[in-house]
């Protein structure tokens, strides 16, 4: 392992600090994805700034509506708090799949966002629940769409001196609904093959779909939106013709890869199969 | 930049204050800085769960810690868990059940189930198997380390 110095800042203007006199720098939460890639020496920061013990970012609250979930929150944590298993259900699924009870007690979901590996499977749920990132520096805060803020594998748009504060999403109503589902290579410590996240919104009288967000991982080189597929959602009913349409379109419009884990082809089918799960699923608890 | 930073935790309810290596993983720490070699390294990458051990009463894979992270923290290695002359009764189970084979995920699992009975003193079956699945055995096929924890559960009221 290459060499480096270690802090650990009590407070969020000290990681800044920190970070402005250390340019080369790398930011540990839970190190799950960078105790790996330290390994395999593909990190070269002279210091790691351990942001794990933050208050700021370790808080999980509800304000008029809208939840905030602290970047340092553990999947463990997240599975365990009641505020997310009432209101952010298909966020606790997405974060109970992640690898292994070990690799929950301390992979954190600012990580996963951080990491931005296109297979990680909060950030399709946290799409699909409409999320905001909230980005923090020594000059402010700004906050994007999740969407907007993957380039590419391991590529995001944060700055030098940034870190995650926070992701934020309003709760659902109960018109609306999210479901997650993964196909892994086996039921534990599989990373998927394929993710995705469905969001619904209906008119309850008429029974037709107002609003639909459908987000997808590990089919293209960063997490996805298929919005072609949302707008054929907008006004009908999820009739079984319906779904296999939507699930077509979606089948038909990314652009999966073949790496270790799977096939370009297979990729395309599986999205198109758990298109229809999810749209399913989140269908069944609103009608 | 090779300089050593001090750090206090409990190890086994014992307090410790030593020097380490800034990058030096919690697994080589425990290893080969302090001699317990009880915890085990396999696949140095999260996967097989032989480095388990236990940070503040959660399992965590010691490959993938930094030393220094468990600054002011609680730390227990299958070392913590019992000795030759008192075994824990969760040790005792996997001897009387057949549960160990060539023994190298045997100290994880142990770890595992030790969390797992703390939290869950009455699991399910189904919740026992879903407690080792951060745990690779090679040789058990699972079912004995199952019976084993489910004895102790039992034994549980
Ligand atoms: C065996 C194994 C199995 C896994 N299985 C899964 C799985 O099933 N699904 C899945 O999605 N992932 C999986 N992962 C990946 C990993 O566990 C998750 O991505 C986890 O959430 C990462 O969180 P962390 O806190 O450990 O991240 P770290 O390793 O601490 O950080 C990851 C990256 O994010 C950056 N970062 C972290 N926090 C911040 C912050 N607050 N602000 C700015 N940057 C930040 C870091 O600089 C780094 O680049 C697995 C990993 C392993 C080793
Ligand atoms: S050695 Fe740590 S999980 Fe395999
Ligand atoms: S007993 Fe050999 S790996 Fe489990």
């Amino acid at each position: 392992m290459s060499q480096f110095i270690y802090k650990k800042p009590k407070q969020l203007q000290e990681a800044f600090s920190i970070m402005k006199e250390n340019p080369a720098y790398s930011i540990i939460a839970g190190g799950t994805d960078l105790m790996v890639k330290m390994k395999d020496n593909r990190i070269t920061a002279k210091v790691i700034i351990d942001v794990s013990e933050l208050n700021d970012l370790r808080e999980i609250k509800e304000k008029q509506g809208t939840i905030y979930l602290g970047a340092a929150v553990t999947h463990t944590e997240i599975c365990k708090s009641e505020l997310l298993r009432g209101f952010a259900p298909a966020l606790v699924h997405a974060s109970g799949l992640v690898g292994s009870p070990q690799i929950r007690n301390r992979g954190t979901v600012g990580g996963n966002i951080g990491n931005a590996s296109p297979a990680a499977d909060t950030i399709p749920a946290l799409m699909a629940y409409g999320a905001e990132i909230v980005l923090a520096s020594a000059e402010g805060v700004r906050s994007l769409a999740l969407e907007d803020f993957f380039v590419g594998p391991g590529r995001t748009v944060i700055s030098p001196g940034e870190v995650i504060l926070s992701i934020e999403f309003n709760k659902l109503q109960a018109t609306q609904a999210v479901s997650f589902e993964k196909l892994g290579k086996r039921k534990a410590l599989a990373i998927s093959v394929v993710n995705a996240a469905a969001f619904l919104e209906i008119d309850k009288t008429k029974a037709v779909v107002t609003k639909a967000r459908l987000a997808l991982g590990s089919v293209a080189a960063k997490p996805i939106r298929v919005s072609a597929a949302e707008e054929a959602l907008i006004g009908y009913s999820l009739s079984d013709d319906k779904i296999k349409e939507v699930a077509k379109i979606v089948s038909d419009s990314i652009t999966p890869i073949d790496d270790v884990r799977s096939e370009a082809l297979y990729r395309k089918r599986i999205a198109g199969v758990l298109t229809q799960r999810t749209l399913i699923d989140a269908w069944k608890q609103l009608v | 930049m090779e300089e050593k930073m001090k750090i206090k935790f409990l190890l086994n309810k014992k307090n410790i204050e030593v020097e380490v290596l800034p990058n030096r993983r919690l697994i080589d720490f425990l290893r080969d800085d302090l001699d317990l070699i009880g915890t085990k390294l396999g696949c140095g990458e999260g996967d097989c769960g032989a480095c388990t051990v236990i940070i503040n009463g959660k399992t965590a894979n010691s490959c993938l810690v930094l030393a220094p992270q468990v600054d002011g923290k609680e730390v227990i290695t299958i070392e913590g868990l019992g000795d030759y002359d008192k075994l824990d009764s969760l040790q005792q189970a996997f001897i009387d059940e057949g549960a160990v084979q060539c023994g190298f995920c045997t100290p994880g699992m142990l770890l595992s189930a030790k969390t797992l009975l703390d939290e869950n003193p009455k699991p399910s079956r189904e919740e026992i198997m879903r407690s080792m699945s951060g745990n690779l055995c090679r040789c058990t096929g699972y079912v004995k380390i199952a019976n084993a924890i489910e004895k102790v559960a039992n034994a549980n009221n």
